[in-house]
């Protein structure tokens, strides 16, 4: 994992130093006590990346060290997604104030989809489909919708469908089929995908 | 389809449109907002409150709930999903919060579902914009808002569309951003860059909120490029006849009720008429509230033929009366149901009403 130092602190911009290959609108966190700070680089010259920090940055000093995670900001897609009030990086305010109280505190990040709740899937599709990102592989009941439960966007080409779930309750995060891509390689699809939310979904 | 008459009929959104609501504070945007959400043909509503007070967020919250849906019969709140993040909150996460919750919609919109996204408001998101920019040092623009503040604006409103799926169903996401223009002032950079991608633009004005009239929507400054339910021709006159009453009703705070001629003044009474039982609508009256499209085609053409006919009352307190009269016929049939007899009744009533006097 990629990691740097801060050498800037600019309200809630922060230039830091790294080592390694970083890419534009990356998350990080900086590393603060024992919170984690949510970040995204908004630009980077050189070995120099300036990010903005998504919480109150007092307290964070040259040197610091942080940690890059090697993904874009991203949501996550899944049923359980209506009725929610998330703020602006999806992290669940009724939740969030149980856990914390009426003031919230930084750096304190919740799954925005419970991963307890179990959803009735039903298959669409059946062993040796072939199929593209965004089709539709099984669907489940979402309150008066019925929530397709797609190839993850993100998924390149043509995959073949190599197994599947014959039906029954899951979790967001178990595994509800698997995709043989063109090479050989299967990938383990569930009903949660994320996708980077500045980039435009086109299935 | 919003079931508000002003917006389906005089400036209407088509589906996968892009609208603006510019508004100074306490015009009724969030009123709007709400019956927006509860009537609008859509199935999915994604509600970014990016940016406002905290108290605002508070009483959406609070209300949303509590809002019954009319497709289902239970909360609205089971086919919306609320992003808010207020002005208390931290900056950078405001920006983000707009991308967030068009990505949401988006989502849904590749089920096939037609989602619409409320952005309330795109000029807090440009204010984060500017601070991020400004933090940066990057050279400013206008109003020391970053350069590309129309790329990027433009880049979130062509987020919005229909688009035809794999499997042959249609999608769409509805983007309805307000704008909270600093002083009302229509020329400042984020109204101006918004105009300029957006299909439709419904302006809320101060004075139309405080005279009581709802919805808020100014009849002669607001546009749209999208289709309406009634021909185009009959829209045209009746915006022309709202356009020279207003001009008359300017006149008339000058020379007086005595300066003005009879022909003027029946033209101020007529659009005032049509400003009274068309553009504004009952928010707490379960029928008026709601006014199909069939049925906004149905009034309005009737409207049409009264506001064209020849009325003969030369007596200027005489012709007052008369249309206070016609203004209560019509109030009432606004409130009773289509095809209910009390609706025939006060329709047969208002033409009878009519033929007196022409």
């Amino acid at each position: 994992m990629t990691s740097g130092t801060i050498v800037g602190v600019n309200g809630n911009m922060l230039t830091v130093k790294f080592d390694g290959a970083v890419s534009q609108n990356e998350v990080g966190y900086a590393l603060l006590d024992d919170m984690r700070l949510m970040s995204e680089i908004v630009r980077i010259r050189g070995d120099l990346a300036d990010m903005q920090v998504f919480e109150d940055t007092s307290g964070l000093q040259i040197g610091d060290v942080l940690e890059f995670s090697g993904n874009m900001l991203s949501v996550e897609l899944a049923p359980g997604l209506l009725t929610q009030i998330y703020d602006g990086l999806q992290n669940p305010l009724p939740r969030l104030a149980e856990q914390c109280g009426f003031f919230l505190q930084r750096g304190t990040y919740l799954d925005p989809i419970p991963r307890d709740t179990k959803w009735t899937f039903t298959p669409k599709t059946k062993i040796g489909d072939s199929v593209t990102a965004g089709e539709a592989l099984g669907s489940t009941q979402e309150g008066i919708f019925e929530h397709y439960i797609m190839v993850p966007f993100s998924f390149a080409g043509k995959y073949t469908v190599a197994s599947i779930a014959d039906g029954g309750d899951f979790t967001v995060t178990e595994t509800i089929a698997t995709l043989k891509d063109e090479a050989g390689n299967t990938h383990d699809v569930a009903m949660l995908q994320r996708w980077p939310v500045k980039v435009p979904i086109e299935a | 389809m919003t079931k508000v008459r002003i917006v389906d009929t005089f400036f209407p959104v088509a589906r996968g449109g892009t609208y603006c609501i510019p508004g100074p504070f306490g015009a009724g945007k969030t009123v709007l907002q709400q019956i927006t959400s509860r009537n609008a043909g859509v199935d999915v509503v994604v509600i970014a409150a990016c940016g406002e007070r905290a108290g605002g967020v508070v009483e959406t919250l609070r209300e949303f709930p509590e809002l019954t849906d009319p497709r289902t019969g239970k909360s609205l709140m089971d086919r919306t999903i609320i992003i808010c993040n207020t002005s208390s909150m931290p900056v950078a996460a405001r920006e983000a919060s707009v991308y967030t919750a068009v990505t949401l919609a988006s989502y849904y919109r590749q089920m096939g579902l037609d989602v619409l996204l409320l952005a309330d408001s795109t000029s807090r998101w440009a204010q984060a914009l500017r601070e991020q920019s400004g933090r940066l040092e990057e050279i400013p623009g206008e109003e020391a808002f970053p350069a590309y503040l129309e790329s990027v604006i433009a880049g979130f409103y062509e987020r919005g569309g229909v688009v035809k799926l794999k499997d042959g169903s249609i999608g769409s996401v509805t983007i309805g951003g307000s704008v909270s223009p600093a002083g009302g002032n229509f020329d400042e950079p984020v109204t101006q860059a918004t105009l300029k991608v957006v299909g439709a633009f419904h302006g809320l004005s101060r004075a139309r909120s405080d005279a009581r009239r709802y919805p808020a929507i100014d009849p002669l400054e607001s546009w749209s490029k999208y289709p309406s339910v009634v021909p185009d021709d009959m829209i045209e006159k009746a915006r022309e006849l709202i356009r020279q009453g207003s001009d008359v009703g300017q006149m008339m705070k000058v020379v007086g009720e005595e300066g003005t001629t009879i022909e003027d003044f029946m033209l101020y009474l007529k659009s005032e008429y049509i400003d009274a039982v068309y553009l504004q609508q009952d928010a707490f009256d379960a029928i008026d509230s709601s006014t199909s499209g069939e049925r906004q085609k149905y009034v309005f053409t009737l409207l049409a033929e009264i506001l064209e006919s020849h009325i003969t009352i030369t007596d200027k307190t005489e012709a007052r009366r008369f249309f206070h009269q016609l203004t209560q016929t019509t109030k009432d049939m606004n409130r009773a149901e289509m095809d209910s007899s009390d609706f025939k009744e006060l329709e047969a009533k208002l033409r009878q009403q009519l033929s007196e006097v022409s």
